[in-house]
């Protein structure tokens, strides 16, 4: 089994050191470099771009959403995750939409640490009930009659089935049971679901740049 | 509106100019009269005649010792004649023949007359058959026909008759060229006949379009009782402008007098309306009299009686009556400068003076050649009358105008008023909304948070401490902390999420504890009611009873199940662990999950399951827990 690289950003010291060391210990990942702030991880990213990028959103000199944005632009194959105290929907779903595929609770155990960062290198990616609501409400639009024809829904109706139950708590091993399906590939849905935002919200922003008259497409 | 005692300068101008045109208007309406009455100048004027008071149907013999000769213009009363009927003759000398047609003009005549020149009729005024014609309101009018005249002496006959009442008066009669005399009949025709009936139209105009303005608006009575007063004049130049009566003689006087008297009647009530003033007792008193001179008008018998009463008791009445108003606009003009009353004051005062003049003329102190004048003076009035309610008319609709506007800027005001109130209340409520949202997340975080980090500080302070019971309290904060934070995340009342949310928080537990789950959470619909505040106390009762399983009930599976009414959502906690009497934790942690349901208005039940324990939370959608 090939090793995995992963760059970890942190600031807080102590939980730098046992993610870092979380990382080392877990067969399959190598740590590429462990930085404390933005313009340390970016001088590292100039000698190579790691397979996973883990890191915080509030660094003392930016946010680590500029990290994860500049790691998915140079490399789609690079992975992002951020660390999260609470796992709140606004730090969570903002890093979402710029390239991440999930994220860790930094009190989270050794084990479920190290299970997700290789869950993400294997196609998959970790998900909370109030991120999959979130995520519900915004790529599957109210059905109201206004909206019904300009507004299609961007997911399909087996993701639409998998993100209702991880709302309600199941797992995702009772999922792939009550859908019959493997937990792989409940895995890979979710982060098939991510990508979607992802490359959703790319072109929102595209969209508000043009009308804006930031950038334009004749050019 | 009282000027005088408002003191303003325009009241002066506009008297003045009222009076300006009052004294214009009076001084061309004279020189029309003259100028319209004048009698010709280039005809022979006959004004010398024998007079035979005889009652014949051809002309008395010249030998009749009756004929006595007189000059014009000849008075019967003042001639001391009671008689009907009567002849003149005359002799007219002429050297030559007229070349061209020659025409007969008898300006005034009572009643009738039939006109004769070498015993052939050249015209007659009508009927002379009772009742007889009425031609004294009108010019008379003859062509001659070519060849009754030649030179030498020519023999001219007039036959008159005269109606009940009216003694006979013949005036000055011309004979002359037609191109001479036929302009100055029509002079006084249009004077007296053409003006008059234009006049009797219009007061009938005026009478429909104040009537219809009376019925718009009720409760002002002033048009009504205008619209009524100029119908009667109206009525009462129909007995000037008739000349072959269609009634009795005495029917038509009657009605003549009627309209006089009762003219004075309405102008009394108007003009009372119309100075707003109130004087039921003399308006009472005035009807009275007037019906009974008018049922004496119709009873009296004889013709004298009648025609005496008429002419001293009913006219003269009716002329004091007209002096009546005339002095009360006058009063009221002179207190108060209103425009208005000087305007009816100068309109009204040609009624009094034509009334005096004919009262004058009737009782022979002026010469009958006058004729009467009182029809000239109500178009007169009337016109006054007119302008002045249109005046009151558009000052009241200017007044309600300014009126409006006023209204609608306080509505204005009043709605921005109302608008600010509105506005200071919402952000009252807000600012109420927050600091209760404040104080509740104070205190949400004084109960979990705060108590754990108090009690870890105070572990950390003793010399006995615990590792792993130390990490266990700080754990629990975060715990808490991450509980506050999805409650506040929870704004739609999904207890489905709810559920969801905390069973992720709790994973690492229930993993870590090998205990197998039963996770058999349902559609639940959104519960609108449920805040934050209410969720977290569930959140914290589930977090409660799920750990008291964990810790203490050595079961080997938890089941949490979902289940919904109409009505409710049931949530069930259940074990198969040793049961709830069993366990030493029911004194402070089961003490703190009931205050927290009673605080979110929620039922719990805590039930021995036998094997194990159910805890079972019911939600009621439409808000608390009715007990």
């Amino acid at each position: 089994m090939s090793t995995s690289t992963v760059l970890l950003v942190e600031d807080d010291g102590h939980t730098r050191e046992r993610l870092a060391g979380i990382i080392e210990a877990t067969p399959g990942l190598s740590l590429l470099g462990a930085a404390e702030s933005l313009t340390s991880a970016r001088k590292i990213l100039k000698d190579g771009l790691p397979d996973v990028l883990l890191t915080d959103i509030g660094l003392p000199d930016g946010s680590g959403i500029e990290l994860i944005k500049q790691v998915r632009a140079n490399r789609v194959k690079s992975e992002a995750m951020v660390i999260s105290i609470f796992g709140d929907e606004y730090h969570v779903i903002a890093a979402l939409k710029a390239g991440a595929a999930g994220y860790i609770l930094k009190d989270g155990t050794t084990e479920l640490i190290g299970n997700a960062i290789l869950q993400l290198i294997d196609g998959g990616s970790p998900i909370s009930p109030p991120i999959a609501r979130h995520l519900l409400k915004q790529l599957q639009p109210e059905q109201s009659p206004d909206s019904a024809s300009n507004e299609p829904s961007l997911l399909s109706a087996r993701e639409v089935d998998v993100l209702t139950a991880v709302a309600k708590g199941y797992t995702y091993n009772e999922i792939a049971e009550m859908l019959n399906i493997s937990f792989h590939t409940v895995s890979s849905h979710v982060k098939h679901i991510y990508r979607k935002l992802e490359v959703n919200s790319r072109s929102e922003a595209v969209f508000e740049a043009v009308s804006l008259g930031i950038i334009s497409l004749d050019g | 509106m009282n000027y005088r005692q408002q003191n303003r300068p325009f009241p002066l101008v506009k008297t003045l100019l009222i009076l300006f045109f009052a004294v214009a208007a009076s001084i061309s309406v004279v020189s029309y009269y003259k100028y319209a009455i004048a009698p010709p100048t280039d005809a022979l004027v006959i004004d010398q005649l024998h007079f035979n008071p005889a009652d014949t149907l051809e002309p008395p013999q010249d030998a009749d010792s009756s004929w006595g000769e007189l000059f014009l213009p000849h008075d019967w009363r003042d001639a001391g004649l009671s008689g009907m009927h009567g002849w003149y003759a005359t002799d007219l000398e002429l050297n030559v023949p007229p070349n061209r047609l020659w025409g007969f003009y008898i300006p005034r005549i009572t009643s009738n007359v039939l006109v004769y020149i070498n015993d052939e009729v050249i015209g007659q005024g009508g009927r002379f058959r009772d009742p007889v014609a009425r031609n004294w309101g009108r010019p008379l009018y003859f062509s001659i026909p070519n060849g009754v005249i030649h030179s030498g002496n020519n023999r001219i006959h007039l036959q008159v008759k005269t109606a009940t009442g009216s003694p006979g008066y013949l005036g000055p009669v011309y004979i002359g060229p037609e191109e001479d005399l036929r302009p100055v009949y029509q002079r006084a025709y249009r004077l007296r006949v053409t003006i008059v009936e234009s006049a009797t139209t219009s007061l009938l105009l005026v009478a429909v379009l104040m009537a219809g303005l009376w019925l718009t608006r009720r409760k002002d009575a002033l048009p009504f009782w205008f619209a009524l007063m100029c119908a009667v004049w109206a009525l009462h130049n129909v007995y000037l402008l008739v000349t072959e009566i269609p009634v009795s003689e005495r029917a038509w006087e009657c009605l003549r007098y009627m309209t006089l008297g009762w003219f004075s009647v309405l102008l009394v009530i108007s003009m009372h309306r119309f100075l707003d003033l109130k004087h039921r007792a003399i308006e009472y008193s005035i009807f009275a009299i007037a019906l009974i001179g008018s049922v004496l008008l119709c009873l009296i018998p004889g013709d004298e009686d009648f025609f005496h009463f008429v002419n001293w008791a009913w006219i003269s009445g009716s002329l004091a009556l007209g002096a009546y108003p005339a002095l009360r606009v006058t009063i009221a003009w002179w207190r108060s400068w209103n425009p208005e009353y000087l305007i009816a004051m100068c309109t009204g005062l040609p009624i009094l003076l034509a009334g005096t003049h004919d009262w004058l003329r009737i009782h022979g102190y002026i010469a009958r050649e006058q004729g009467y004048l009182i029809q000239y003076s109500a178009p007169v009035f009337m016109l006054g009358f007119t302008i002045v309610l249109l005046i009151r008319y558009a000052r009241s609709l200017n007044e309600s105008e300014a009126l409006t506007h006023t209204l609608e800027a306080r509505v204005e005001s009043k709605r921005l008023q109302l608008e600010s109130n509105y506005q200071k209340m919402q952000a009252l409520e807000r600012e109420r909304v927050l600091s209760g949202e404040r104080e509740r997340i104070m205190r949400d975080m004084h109960d979990g948070v705060g108590g754990h980090l108090v009690s870890a500080l105070a572990m950390s302070d003793s010399h006995t401490l615990e590792p792993k019971k130390f990490k266990e309290i700080l754990s629990n904060a975060l715990m808490d902390l991450r509980l506050m934070i999805d409650s506040m995340d929870q704004t739609e009342g999904d207890l489905a999420s709810v559920l969801g949310t905390l069973r992720s928080r709790l994973q690492p537990a229930l993993e870590k504890s090998g205990i197998e789950v039963n996770w058999m959470v349902g559609d639940i619909p959104a519960i609108a009611t449920l805040g934050p505040g209410r969720i977290l106390q569930i959140m914290r009762i589930l977090q409660e009873a799920i750990t008291n399983v964990l810790k203490h009930s050595g079961a080997r599976t938890l089941t949490v199940t979902t289940d919904k009414t109409d009505e409710i959502v049931v949530i069930d906690i259940s074990d198969n662990g040793i049961g709830i009497m069993e366990t030493d934790s029911k004194g402070h942690g089961l003490q703190n999950m009931r205050h927290r349901a009673k605080k979110a208005g929620i039922d719990l039940k805590i039930q021995d399951a036998k094997p194990g324990t159910r805890v079972r939370i019911t939600i009621f959608l439409n808000g608390m827990d009715p007990q």
